[in-house]
């Protein structure tokens, strides 16, 4: 009953509105004199990213379409295309996205697909757009199968997919603070999400959601926003280029580096492809836990603190 | 969407959106006040190599820190500061304005210090290349 669904394709029709968001913030904060920063170099690079995402979806789409349409032929259901349906879907493939999301910070692998994200020290409107161009050969698309053999169809999978990735696009700005507290209990909000993009030592690996927070406050991942702690944006070591082709694949390069490098057993090649970021096999980098670790030793004071 | 409205969408709208950050310049780049800035900037983002002594350069966007663990160099990068700990080999460049240095990075693989007089340039390179000679500080 549901072989030649469709649904639009939201993402691209949003682009107009994606737009208007970023002239009105910058407006805004041009007027207000705070609200957030904007640097061109940054912005450019933000924005490019994002259209590189729009085609390598074009691209390799089909790769991960051919996968979804494969398992579909495997469900256990077909359950239907009604709003109730269109719902749960949604919520359930919120549940899917904070898991890979949280697999994009615990696993290199697929950190080196999520890392331009976070390579901006800026955050605002146009950070939401530098999204991967290589998400594709993360391979979690598997992350769907679950969902697509309950009976889930793939376009309405498609579909809550992009509502998904439109809901997080306005959450990057410094221009909204707190929101009233039914709805930083329950939703994702600009607050939660500029946790998400901290680099201080307490925020790291906080704050996976997408649309509901309530998956961090289940899964312990969730950490509020201190007031006496300014969140700091970009990475641990932040990027000294705004080349796009560099932000794109530099984790990738760094990876099969390692992975390559003389001398290591086959487990240490494997690790640096999934063992945390900042893993190294005579321990000389630092991942998220030592950088914790090492600030809990300059402030024992904080310890106990959300995230530390 | 058709490719005809999304590309010439997304084409205009980014130029659009450049153009006017470019013409607002809502946020001055960074320069670093005084060697006390540099210091609070590197020192807080490298713990495990403290700065010992900073040599800003005449337009106060370059820092060269000498650390226990070797150079670094605190640079602004826009309106923002990066930091590098050369603890691996680079190369180092006489280039006109300047020196270059050559990181073999990908992240930030060419880092170029306006350096216009000749003293300040000949002090920067003999730091740089001290550890190359001499081992770590």
């Amino acid at each position: 009953m549901t072989a030649n669904l469709t649904y639009p394709d939201i993402v691209n029709y949003a682009v107009p509105g994606f737009i208007v968001a970023i002239l009105i913030e910058l407006l805004w904060i041009k007027w207000q004199g705070r609200g957030g920063r904007y640097e061109t170099q940054d912005a450019l690079t933000s924005l490019l990213m994002g259209a590189g995402n729009v085609a390598s979806g074009i691209l390799l789409g089909f790769i991960a379409w051919g996968f979804f349409t494969w398992i579909w032929q495997f469900r256990l259901f077909d359950l239907g295309t009604s709003i109730w349906i269109v719902g749960i879907c949604f919520v359930l493939d919120d549940l899917r996205y904070y898991w890979v999301h949280r697999f994009g910070h615990r696993v290199r692998w697929v950190w080196a697909s999520h890392v331009n994200h976070h390579s901006s020290q800026h955050y605002n409107l146009t950070t939401a757009l530098r999204q991967t161009w290589t998400g594709t050969f993360t391979m979690m698309m598997i992350v769907r199968a679950p969902l697509l053999l309950l009976g889930f169809h793939p376009a309405m999978l498609l579909f809550v997919g992009g509502l998904n990735l439109i809901y997080q696009f306005w959450i990057h700005t410094e221009a909204i603070d707190k929101l009233p507290r039914w709805v930083e209990a329950i939703m994702n909000t600009p607050s939660h999400h500029r946790v998400h993009h901290g680099r201080n030592a307490q925020y790291l690996d906080a704050n996976y959601a997408g649309v509901f927070i309530i998956w961090d406050r289940m899964f312990g991942t969730f950490v509020p926003e201190m007031d006496d702690e300014k969140v700091e944006y970009g990475l641990v070591q932040n990027l000294g280029t705004f080349n796009p082709l560099r932000v794109a694949f530099h984790e990738w390069i760094g990876l099969f580096r390692d992975v390559f490098r003389p001398g290591l057993t086959l487990k240490h090649r494997l690790l640096y492809a999934v063992a945390p970021p900042g893993w190294s096999h005579d321990g000389s980098r630092d991942t998220s836990e030592t950088i914790k670790a090492k600030h809990l030793d300059r402030h024992p004071e904080h310890r106990g603190q959300p995230g530390l | 969407m058709p490719l005809s409205i999304l590309l010439p969408l997304v084409v205009f709208g980014i130029a659009g959106i450049v153009l006017l950050i470019r013409l607002m310049r809502p946020t001055p780049p960074l320069v670093f006040t005084d060697e006390d800035h540099a210091r609070t900037i590197w020192d807080h983002r490298n713990h495990d190599a403290l700065s010992k002594e900073i040599i800003l350069n005449s337009a106060k966007t370059h820092a060269l820190i000498e650390t226990a663990s070797g150079p670094g160099l605190l640079w602004s990068f826009g309106v923002d500061p990066v930091t590098r700990l050369l603890d691996h080999p680079f190369d180092l460049k006489d280039i006109k304005t300047g020196l270059r240095i050559v990181t073999h990075d990908f992240t930030a693989p060419n880092i170029d210090i306006p350096l216009p007089e000749a003293t300040s340039r000949n002090r920067w390179t003999a730091i740089l290349e001290r550890p190359r000679l001499e081992g770590p500080l």
